[in-house]
């Protein structure tokens, strides 16, 4: 009866995740492999990667922001977009050889692949563009240009040893930013920013100035993914919304907090194409 | 404060997916990058070369001393954010990670022990 019962839950909740997903549509930390076939070739990775690397330098950009869809549009909840961000940065690459070439590293966060970390925990891991436009499951990519003050900010976090600082091994896909209890790779992103801004490393006092300052994004999503959705994914956590429609940090948030508060000169978004790119400028 | 979207075009290198779709897609990093010479010869096109295995220069303070980071270190100096908004170059090569290595769970089957 124990048995059945267990059972009859599972399939209930597989159910509503089948109709309404939360936590395995924005689940795309884990590393830049992506989830599922490749949506670029090798070639096209290389190549538009490499773009994106050469319209940052034409901006002067020595720390971006860039973010990428991991999943088909179809299956991410509505108001969110992408499912990771990361810092991209431009600094020396040395090759095999020791010689060293210019460009930018990805600085990520991913959660565990379930093997060598538990899914339920993260780590901060640098790659290349090559390996994060692989993971993308859509063409166009967003970016945010941090002012260059932020700009020398996170850099100077990154060398000093400060941006471990933020990093809450805790892992959620639906994080919220207002507390210490889990994060995400965009929730640490806004921790970095907000370290930045507010010259400080003190999480907590962190959370409470964006609790003041910062506006999330609300996923919307049915009651029934909100009540089995923890027991199906151990990703998925809830305690922190308490209760609470559930609001997490997203491109468009992160976008908006970093240009109304003049910590960020612009954002757009690219796209490859046989005739042109398409930068769409927001502001 | 309401974000209005205004589209500016600008040209980036042209792909052609349209072309590509039937060419040989890997369906996985670490087949894309399993045969390093056949990967070098796929990006000949994009003008720069494979670099796998590349790794990121740590970022250091001006002044600070890391051993790891070297003579190559990039420093976080007063005078790189004077030209701010400067363009940067960069070069044309693909930088990418390795995949994972799968190392055998017992010393005696683990025939590629050591440096290389």
């Amino acid at each position: 009866m124990r048995r059945s019962f267990k059972s009859t839950i599972a399939g209930l909740a597989l159910v509503a995740l089948a109709t309404t997903t939360v936590g395995p549509a924005l689940a795309d930390s884990g590393s830049s492999r992506g989830i599922g076939d490749a949506y670029f070739t090798s070639e096209e990775a290389a190549d538009y990667s490499k773009d994106i690397e050469k319209t940052l330098a034409e901006t002067g950009a020595r720390v971006a922001i860039v973010f990428r869809a991991g999943r088909d549009r179809d299956q991410l909840p509505e108001g969110i977009d992408y499912t990771h961000g990361a810092f991209w940065v431009y600094q020396p690459i040395q090759r095999e050889d020791g010689s060293t070439m210019k460009g930018y590293v990805v600085w990520n966060l991913f959660h565990g692949d379930g093997e060598t970390l538990p899914r339920t925990q993260s780590e901060l891991v640098q790659d290349f563009p090559f390996d994060f436009v692989t993971g993308a499951k859509a063409e166009d990519l967003a970016v945010i240009v941090p002012t260059p003050s932020m700009q020398k900010r996170i850099m100077t976090m990154m060398a000093e040893g400060r941006y471990e600082a933020v990093h809450d091994p805790d892992y959620s896909v639906i994080a919220s930013p207002f507390d210490d209890k889990y994060q995400n790779c965009t929730e640490f992103l806004l921790d970095v920013v907000a370290a930045a801004a507010w010259q400080t490393t003190d999480y907590r006092q962190l959370k409470v100035n964006l609790s003041a300052h910062f506006e999330a994004s609300t996923v919307k999503t049915g009651p029934l993914a909100r009540l089995f959705g923890p027991l199906v994914d151990e990703q998925v956590k809830l305690s922190d919304h308490r209760g609470k429609p559930i609001r997490t940090v997203s491109y468009a948030s992160l976008a908006r907090f970093m240009l109304d508060n003049g910590y960020a000169d612009e954002t757009f978004k690219v796209t490859p194409s046989s005739v042109g790119g398409t930068r769409i400028v927001m502001r | 404060m309401r974000m209005t979207i205004k589209v500016t075009l600008i040209g980036l290198t042209s792909l052609g997916l349209s072309g590509v779709a039937a060419a040989d897609s890997f369906s996985s990093l670490s087949e894309a990058t399993g045969d390093s010479a056949d990967a070098s010869a796929r990006f000949v096109a994009s003008g720069g070369q494979v670099a796998l295995g590349a790794v990121a220069v740590p970022l250091a303070l001006v002044g600070a001393t890391t051993e790891s980071a070297g003579s190559a270190a990039t420093t976080i100096a007063g005078d790189l954010w004077d030209t701010a908004n400067a363009p940067l170059s960069v070069d044309n090569d693909i930088a990418m990670a390795q995949p994972l290595p799968h190392v055998p769970r017992t010393p005696d089957a683990d025939t590629k022990s050591g440096e290389q």
